[in-house]
């Protein structure tokens, strides 16, 4: 287990807990046996801009760090898996700051990822799809985009955030 | 002459008791650990003892000296032994068959060493082992080589830098957007024929980046293997790389222009062929590539899966597993071939697949008789006070340029390291001690009230994690030696070696090494500032050598 990946983990703990964007949520997983949380596994929420079609959600997302951490991104994948045209099948977001071969550096932090992909939802980067679906209809049938895109807002409302949290 | 007394004359005859007397730990039996101890055993130490957890390999014998045939499949611990043994019978060697991670290798065992030498072929284990000589201050010298480099480095405790003072440039990996959709070299094709090896026949893995692929032919009842790998073949190499070639439109860059699938037969059949009759060292056609793949999803298929289709035996690569390395290697050069990458043989895909690095055995010679050079000047002249100390410099042996063999002074101690720059102790507990009994005792020692504990990436208490203040430190897996790590308000972190005792409250040692430095918010203070070492990486020029040479001057 590498300190640096344990220190920099601590450190960012520390640091979104005095302060973070309103609405996001970011914190090590609670284990199932009560034994405390995992520190290298994260849980998260990214809320819908507001003034975009993504406006009134909280969409789940987890943060595993690896022990090359902060050498290496965190890989970070929606759960449910996303209709997105920069989401995986599987859920893990394409995005060039997680990307340890373009743009991740060491000195970005927790909340400037989040962010990111916040930003990310209303600005799909068509130049590097991740999944057809939602990359089909982006490009062809926007209509549909938009109205799948309401649905997901809708199953993932805010409101009910604190319930999906730990399911 | 006897052969001790080029020794005595070398170390002198006090200096040749102190290593008769002395007590060295020898970590890893193979390469590098033959030579040692065909060296330790040629010098004569009194007392050695020696730890690996392999068994010897037929692959092992060109270079392991100390091992025959006849021995392929015995501990390497064991035999290396004997082997000294019959060369010097005046000294103990202690085998241990285990893993040198294991609990019972704790502080206390790393203390009765005067000297502690790895001949390991992985970071993992030389951290684990760079930490132990610190948390016991013992110093170690680790010898490492690569092909035709190699090193020597000598670790005094919270003196020289340690193994992870300066930040190891991370294993190479390869973006999961390449492997899936646009690869570029046999390297992109290799990694993603593993995965596809590992969500077809492995154990179920959700974060596989090919967890996607369905495979629905694949779990009915009944199902005809050969079935299977046709589907599997019309579906990889012809029906998906349609579906990319159409999907994804100009915006994508091809490499080598778009992708084309394989082609089938008019009947659809593909032959199998028996994988054993498959050249190494040829590049196999399209269609031999095919059956291959065929045959060995037959086999791997029949293994894994019972008839009810269910995975009831997952199998994990191992690229000397035949079978599982022809999939693999069938498997990536259809995919080669489907995006005009020139396929490869099985033999490189092989090496590619096990990322396998020759090992040559003049090298680990030399590194290994610099390494017991050192140990034995380390033990006859004691513990050096400055880094400007002979016996520290750290060794750079390689084949090519001007300077085969240099000595280079080594670097201090980084205040700034996560592992040697923070300050440890032991902490007395027994089994009724409680995490809160810790928060307690380390909130008064600290004064502080905001402290984070965390072990084995479990934070256990935090400001607002305090569920577990009632349970037990033993309840909580902290298991004698282990480490847990506290952090203060400030950052600044400790690290404390749980020592188990049957009775007394909770008691910590006192503090060995630095002052921990604090961490800064700004962004500057997240990076180790330290670049890798010289000599770790083949594009890094090697440092000018100061001249000294000391295996020359004796």
């Amino acid at each position: 287990m590498s300190s640096l990946a344990r220190t920099r983990l601590n450190q960012e703990r520390r640091l979104w807990r005095k302060d973070h964007p309103r609405g996001f949520h970011a914190k090590p997983k609670t284990k199932a046996d009560g034994s405390g949380s995992d520190l290298f596994d994260w849980v998260c929420g990214i809320p819908g801009k507001e003034g975009t079609i993504w406006e009134g959600c909280c969409l789940r997302l987890f943060m595993q760090f690896s022990s090359d951490y902060p050498a290496k991104p965190p890989k970070c994948m929606f759960s449910p898996p996303l209709y997105h045209p920069n989401i995986y099948p599987s859920g893990t977001v394409c995005l060039s700051i997680l990307n340890a071969e373009e743009s991740w550096k060491p000195q970005i932090h927790v909340k400037q990822i989040l962010q990111g992909i916040q930003e990310l939802l209303d600005n799909p980067n068509i130049e590097s799809p991740a999944q057809s679906p939602a990359y089909r209809d982006y490009v062809h049938d926007r209509p549909k985009y938009d109205r799948l895109v309401r649905e997901v807002v809708r199953k993932n409302h805010v409101d009910t955030f604190d319930q999906r949290i730990n399911l | 002459m006897t052969r001790t007394s080029t020794y005595k004359r070398l170390y002198g005859k006090d200096g040749y008791q102190k290593i008769r007397d002395s007590r060295i730990f020898v970590v890893g039996a193979g390469g590098i650990g033959c030579e040692l101890l065909k060296n330790i055993a040629v010098v004569g130490f009194g007392h050695v003892e020696l730890i690996d957890l392999d068994t010897i390999d037929v692959t092992n014998l060109n270079r392991q000296f100390l091992f025959k045939r006849k021995h392929v499949g015995q501990p390497k611990a064991v035999v290396a032994k004997e082997a000294a043994l019959a060369l010097n019978k005046d000294m103990t060697i202690v085998a241990h068959h285990a893993n040198v991670k294991d609990d019972k290798f704790n502080i206390a065992f790393y203390r009765q060493f005067n000297v502690v030498i790895n001949a390991l072929d992985n970071a993992d284990a030389r951290k684990h082992v760079n930490r132990m000589c610190l948390l016991s201050n013992v110093p170690l010298i680790d010898a490492g080589t690569n092909g035709l480099r190699g090193n020597v480095i000598t670790i005094i405790p919270y003196l020289t830098e340690c193994y992870e003072c300066a930040a190891k440039p991370p294993p190479k990996t390869l973006p999961i957007c390449t492997i899936r959709s646009v690869p570029s070299k046999p390297e992109h094709c290799i990694a993603w024929a593993k995965y596809l090896y590992q969500r077809v026949f492995g154990e179920t893995d959700d974060t596989n980046v090919l967890s996607d692929i369905t495979l629905a032919s694949l779990y009915e009842k009944d199902a005809d293997p050969t079935a299977v790998a046709h589907a599997l073949v019309r579906k990889l190499f012809r029906d998906d790389v349609i579906a990319a070639r159409d999907t994804v439109e100009s915006n994508m860059v091809w490499s080598f222009g778009p992708p084309r699938p394989v082609e089938l037969g008019d009947d659809d059949v593909i032959k199998p062929v028996e994988i054993t009759t498959l050249s190494d060292t040829e590049v196999l056609a399209e269609e031999m590539n095919m059956r291959a793949f065929v045959e060995a999803v037959c086999v791997l298929y029949r293994m894994a899966f019972n008839h009810t289709g269910e995975k009831a035996s997952p199998l994990s690569f191992d690229k000397d597993e035949p079978v599982g390395m022809a999939f693999v290697a069938a498997a990536a050069n259809l995919r080669m071939i489907c995006y005009k990458i020139d396929p490869i043989t099985i033999f490189d895909a092989r090496s590619i697949a096990g990322s396998i690095v020759p090992a040559v055995s003049t090298t680990n010679s030399m590194v290994s008789g610099l390494a017991i050079h050192r140990a034995a000047t380390l033990i006859t002249k004691g513990k050096p006070t400055s880094l400007d100390d002979p016996v520290l410099r750290t060794n750079y042996v390689t084949f090519f340029g001007a300077k085969p063999l240099q000595a280079i002074i080594p670097l201090g101690a980084n205040p700034a390291c996560q592992v040697c720059g923070r300050k440890a102790t032991g902490m007395h507990c027994t089994a009724t001690s409680t995490l809160g009994d810790l928060v307690d005792v380390l909130e008064k020692k600290l004064e502080d009230d905001d402290v984070a504990i965390e072990a084995g990436g479990t934070l256990l208490w935090t400001g607002d994690e305090t569920a577990a203040r009632k349970r037990t430190l033993v309840d909580l897996g902290i298991a004698d030696s282990h480490t847990i790590n506290v952090t203060d308000s400030d950052d600044k972190e400790y690290v404390l070696v749980a020592l188990y005792r049957s009775h007394g409250p909770i008691e910590l040692d006192e503090m060995i090494g630095y002052d921990p430095a604090p961490l800064d918010d700004d962004d500057e203070g997240l990076e180790m500032k330290r670049q890798p070492e010289p000599g770790s990486d083949s594009d890094v020029e090697l440092e000018e050598s100061d001249g000294e040479i000391e295996v020359i001057e004796l």
